[in-house]
C-alpha cells in the first residue's frame, strides 16, 4: 500500500504524498527532538525533511527504501538545523574512559539533567547515530544504511558515540563536583 | 565492560522519553510548505519509464517492427527473383525497457572552479565542494586506527546527504606498508561489504601522489567510492557515499595533502 503512495507520489501525486507525510510526521518529529532537543528545531527539521523528500523524490530508485530515505532526510535536516545556530555543546576531545561511572550498583548513573546536559555536549552526528540505534532500534548496519555509509564507519561511530557520551557525563559530574565544592 | 552496559541502558531509557507526536499546526506548516514546492525532474528520473504508458511503447515496439519486416522483404525483394520463395524475417526482439541502473549517469567533466573551499583541522589536507546548500561536518579529533576511535571523519554533506564526501587520515602501523594497511582495512570489506578485490582498484594519483580508488557498492542503495592515499608512514582515506560514485573524480581534482599540517 505504501509502496503504490509512494510510487504515485513520484509521478507528482500531492495528495499520495500528504497522506505518507501524515502518517510519518510523528517519528520524523520524535527523532528530531530527541537529536536537536528542541522542540521548535524538530518541527522546523520535520517540515525540511519533508520538503526536501516531496522535491527529490522522483529520484528515489526504490520505492521499497522510502522510510530509511526519509530517515537520512531527516537526520541531515537536523545536522544543517544543528549548524545553522551553531549552538550545541562544544565538541569534545575525548580521554579514555574505562572505569565504570557507578561507585556501586544500587547508585543511579546519571540522573535525567545530567544526561541531558551531557547529551547536549556531542555534536549532532553522535547524537544522531545513538538516536537511530537507542531510539529507532536499528542496528549499526541499518545506521550504515540510513546513513550512507558503510557498516564499519557506523560501527565505529557508534562506538565513540558511547565513549563520547560517558566522557561528556563524567565532564559533566565533575563540573558539578567543582561547583558544589565551591559552594561549601 | 560495566560502564558499557550501563551507558547502553542509561541511553535506551533517557532516549525513550520526549515528546511522540507533533503539533498539528507545525503538520500543517510543513504540509503548506510541500504545497508551495516543485517536484525536481531528472532526464533520466526512474518516473519517466514508470510514466510510459504501455500503449506507446507497444507502438514504438510495432513500429520498429514493421519498419524491420518491411525493409527485409524490400532487400529481399531487389535481391530475389521472382517465384523464389522469401525467406521470413528474422522476429523482432523488443528491446529492453532501460533499467533504474542504466540510467545512471556519471559526473562527466565537472566545473569545480566556483566549488568551496574545506580545509580538514586535523588531516592536513583542503578539498573542494559545490556550493549550492552542502554544509561541512568537520571532524572533531583524529581518528585512531589502532583502537578504531577518535573523533570521525570530515564529512561534506549534500543538501539531501547523498551524496556525502569525507575523509580522515591515519598513520600506518609500525612495519607495515601501505599496500597491506589496504588490504587489511578492507578485508572485511572485501569479504562482507561488496568491496572490490585490490586487483579491480583503480590507480591515478591524487595531488601528485599515488592513490588507489576502489569503487563499492553492495547492491542500488548502497554505492562508496573510496580513495586511499600513501605519503611516508601516512594513508588518507576520501570516500564519496552516494549513488554517483564517479563524482568522487572532480572532488579528488581539488585535494591537496601537507602531511605536515596534520594534528595528531
Amino acid at each position: 500500500m505504501d509502496r503504490d503512495l509512494v510510487e504515485q507520489a513520484q509521478l507528482g501525486d500531492r495528495e499520495a504524498f500528504g497522506i505518507l507525510a501524515r502518517t510519518r510526521a510523528d517519528r520524523l518529529y520524535a527523532i528530531g527532538q530527541r537529536i536537536l532537543r528542541d522542540v521548535d528545531r524538530a518541527e522546523d527539521a520535520m517540515q525540511q525533511a519533508l520538503v526536501i523528500a516531496w522535491r527529490e523524490l522522483p529520484r528515489l530508485r526504490d520505492p521499497d527504501r522510502f522510510d530509511a530515505w526519509l530517515n537520512r532526510l531527516l537526520v541531515n535536516a537536523c545536522y544543517a538545523e544543528a549548524r545553522r545556530r551553531r549552538d550545541w555543546g562544544a565538541n569534545i576531545r575525548l580521554l579514555p574512559v574505562d572505569g565504570p561511572l557507578v561507585e556501586d550498583g544500587t547508585r543511579q548513573i546519571a540522573d535525567r539533567d545530567e544526561l541531558d546536559r551531557g547529551f547536549r555536549r556531542l555534536p549532532p552526528e553522535q547524537r544522531a547515530i545513538l538516536v537511530l540505534h537507542h531510539y529507532i532500534g536499528l542496528s549499526p548496519e541499518e545506521v550504515a544504511e540510513t546513513l550512507g555509509i558503510p557498516a564499519g564507519t557506523a560501527r565505529s561511530r557508534l562506538h565513540y558515540a558511547h565513549r563520547a557520551m560517558r566522557a561528556a557525563l563524567e565532564a559533566v559530574a565533575r563540573s558539578a563536583a567543582i561547583a558544589g565544592q565551591g559552594i561549601s | 565492560m560495566t560502564s558499557r552496559i550501563d551507558i547502553e541502558r542509561v541511553l535506551d531509557g533517557y532516549l525513550a522519553e520526549g515528546p511522540e507526536r507533533v503539533a498539528d499546526p507545525a503538520l500543517l506548516r510543513a504540509l503548506d510548505a510541500i504545497d508551495q514546492t516543485k517536484q525536481r525532474r531528472d532526464l533520466f528520473a526512474p518516473w519517466r519509464f514508470n510514466q510510459m504508458v504501455i500503449y506507446p511503447r507497444l507502438a514504438a515496439v510495432a513500429l520498429v517492427a514493421v519498419i524491420a519486416v518491411g525493409g527485409a522483404m524490400y532487400m529481399l525483394g531487389q535481391r530475389n527473383p521472382v517465384g523464389v520463395p522469401a525467406p521470413t524475417a528474422s522476429p523482432v526482439v523488443p528491446t529492453q525497457a532501460p533499467s533504474a541502473a542504466a540510467a545512471q549517469v556519471t559526473a562527466g567533466p565537472v566545473d569545480t572552479s566556483l566549488w568551496s573551499p574545506f580545509k580538514s583541522a586535523f588531516y592536513g589536507y583542503t578539498v573542494k565542494y559545490p556550493g549550492g546548500g552542502w554544509i561541512q561536518g568537520p571532524a572533531a579529533g583524529h581518528w585512531d586506527y589502532a583502537t578504531q576511535d577518535g573523533a570521525d571523519a570530515d564529512t561534506l554533506w549534500s543538501p539531501t546527504g547523498w551524496p556525502d564526501f569525507n575523509a580522515f587520515e591515519t598513520k600506518l602501523p609500525a612495519g607495515m606498508t601501505g599496500d597491506e594497511f589496504l588490504r587489511e582495512f578492507t578485508a572485511d570489506a572485501v569479504i562482507h561489504a561488496c568491496y572490490p578485490q585490490p586487483a579491480a582498484w583503480t590507480h591515478t594519483t591524487v595531488d601528485g601522489h599515488p592513490a588507489t580508488i576502489a569503487y563499492a557498492g553492495c547492491n542500488e542503495h548502497f554505492y562508496f567510492a573510496q580513495a586511499a592515499v600513501v605519503i611516508g608512514k601516512r594513508i588518507w582515506i576520501f570516500n564519496l557515499d552516494g549513488p554517483d560514485r564517479s563524482l568522487i573524480v572532480p572532488f579528488l581534482s581539488t585535494v591537496t595533502i601537507d602531511p605536515s599540517a596534520v594534528v595528531d
